[in-house]
């Protein structure tokens, strides 16, 4: 009985941690909502000691800078997810899994100084500051390129056997075998992996930080410098009080429902996949 | 003799070829970059990890001297939020995987309700616990920047995957054991404590380790609650800085400290490198003489 109410408690417990941690955001930001009207959000400059609080560069930053990792992730771990499961000799599949396994532990501090200490100047040396919305969305890439992969890797693995001895047995061309079974079976499963992929991106600070400039600005080109709604949060949060520390939590809960809402479908979506 | 190969043939082979190669190439872009960060953190921190630098205390805000303080704390947040989240994680993918409530229909319904509730905990940024943590255990709470504070902020981060890796493991129990238990009539707390835990041992110190390596690689869920205090803690309502905001912290805003903040990179790789391999080897023989 004891351990039954335990059970039933921490599952309780989950749901309210949820709820508990949408209505503070809900809570501290609606302070800033009453008294910031809505079109404030989006006009004027982020000077929260002058009562102006535009947020949109920030919006339009993370976005950007997610968007951008994105389309240089999905080509790449599609391709190379392709090279390990058909054109790789064993050994060296065996090999690059492990790297990646491996790699997909860094801590995304250690990304983040790599791009400081080695990218940032690379960047730089094109058009100087080298923190910009580049580096920031390279550093991203490279940040979930490798969990990426290994997911990719999967879904490939997962294709029904009969399908692929049936297509070894027409000695079909890579290309055609991408065409024809791997890709039309895969497709939704590619979607939501990436889907998981731009809410990770979506929500990672400190590569960011590291990296982007944090210029609350819009950027004019991919060598501006840019800043996040993750990185906004990190840099204002500790001497932040009153209104505007009611803006940046109303910053968080635009930064988290979105991630909330790609998590569950993305979830959603695999599940339904795997039960069929 | 030349064989007639038609152009539009001649095409595809042309993309066949461009496709190969194409991938070879993508297989290259992430290798060669996560081996230049490794060969990064190793050639700039060269000569600074030291034994000493592991056992003296910062000086000069990190430029000089090590990291000991910084590891103790580290230590203290990342056991102390294992410790914490470990009872809600293991009731939690209990409730989930639990086979034998299929009948009740509040646990069922409540089940799927926790498992949507988890999928959104697992999807929420680390830096919104972060600033949800200051709001509530900081602030209201009145821990001020503390080590509890962190590790209670780090202990609510940790938890969804936690139960995820717990869930996986209940769910890979046999259906036949199941069965037997169901036909023995063995109450739940028994077909836990003598069945499931026996067989699930290694799996559950698995998840444990997944989780602390989640935990030791975190930063800004811990950036508003644990602090930048860079001394020793003496009590668990001390600041204390984890070893990630120290690079952060080195590497941003210390100038002349980027080569203690590679050095300190360094460590933590090593560090989580040791954990997941040893760790894992070991849990891993376990379950397969288990099994």
């Amino acid at each position: 009985m004891i351990f039954n109410i335990f059970k039933i408690a921490s599952g309780v417990f989950a749901i309210t941690t949820l709820a508990i941690i949408l209505s503070i955001l809900l809570k501290d930001s609606y302070f800033a909502l009453k008294s910031i009207q809505t079109i404030s959000f989006f006009s004027g400059n982020w000077s929260p000691s002058n009562g102006e609080f535009n947020i949109f560069p920030m919006i339009f930053g993370s976005l950007v800078v997610s968007i951008g990792a994105l389309l240089l992730v999905a080509p790449i771990s599609w391709f190379s997810s392709l090279a390990i499961t058909f054109l790789c000799p064993k050994p060296l599949a065996f090999l690059s899994c492990k790297l990646f396994e491996l790699m997909s532990g860094i801590p995304s501090v250690i990304f983040g100084l790599w791009g400081l200490s080695v990218l940032v100047p690379v960047v730089g040396s094109i058009k100087p500051p080298g923190a910009s919305l580049l580096a920031a969305s390279l550093v991203l890439c490279l940040m979930v390129l490798p969990s990426t992969i290994l997911l990719f890797c999967q879904s490939i693995e997962s294709i029904p056997s009969e399908q692929m001895s049936a297509s070894n047995s027409l000695s079909l061309s890579l290309m055609n075998r991408v065409r024809l079974v791997v890709f039309p079976f895969l497709l939704p499963r590619f979607l939501s992996i990436l889907c998981l992929q731009f809410a990770r991106t979506l929500g990672e600070t400190m590569a960011v930080v590291m990296v982007a400039g944090n210029i609350p600005i819009l950027p004019k080109s991919l060598l501006d410098p840019i800043r996040t709604l993750t990185g906004h949060i990190a840099l204002e949060m500790p001497y932040a009080e009153g209104l505007h520390r009611s803006s940046l939590m109303f910053s968080g809960l635009l930064l988290c429902l979105p991630s909330l809402l790609l998590f569950y479908f993305a979830r959603k979506n695999l599940d339904k996949i795997r039960h069929t | 003799m030349r064989y007639l190969i038609p152009n539009s043939l001649r095409l595809r082979i042309r993309f066949n070829q461009a496709l190969i190669a194409s991938a070879w190439f993508c297989l290259l872009i992430p290798i060669i970059s996560l081996l230049s960060i490794i060969w990064d953190l190793l050639c700039k921190s060269q000569g600074h990890l030291t034994f000493e630098f592991l056992t003296l205390t910062p000086v000069r805000a990190g430029r000089a001297g090590g990291i000991f303080p910084i590891l103790v704390s580290t230590f203290y947040v990342v056991t102390l939020s294992l410790c914490l989240s470990f009872p809600p994680a293991l009731g939690c993918a209990l409730l989930i995987s639990d086979r034998r409530s299929i009948a009740n229909s509040f646990v069922n319904s409540l089940r799927r309700y926790v498992s949507v509730a988890l999928d959104g905990l697992t999807g929420v940024p680390s830096i919104v616990f972060g600033i949800v943590g200051n709001a509530v255990f900081c602030r209201y709470l009145e821990f001020g920047y503390s080590i509890l504070a962190g590790s209670l902020t780090l202990g609510f981060m940790i938890w969804p995957y936690m139960t995820r890796a717990f869930e996986e493991t209940f769910n890979s129990i046999p259906k036949d054991i199941y069965h037997q238990s169901l036909s023995l009539g063995i109450s739940s707390y028994t077909y836990f404590s003598k069945v499931i835990l026996r067989h699930s041992i290694p799996g559950l110190a698995l998840g444990i380790v997944l989780a602390l390596s989640r935990a030791i690689a975190e930063t800004s869920a811990l950036l508003f609650t644990s602090g930048y205090s860079d001394r020793l803690p003496e009590s668990l309502m001390d600041s204390g800085r984890v070893i990630s905001i120290h690079i952060l912290d080195l590497a941003m805003n210390v100038t002349g400290g980027e080569q203690n903040a590679h050095a300190s990179g360094l460590v933590l790789l090593i560090l989580l490198l040791v954990i997941n391999s040893v760790f894992g080897t070991i849990f891993n023989l376990y379950r397969k003489t288990l099994n």
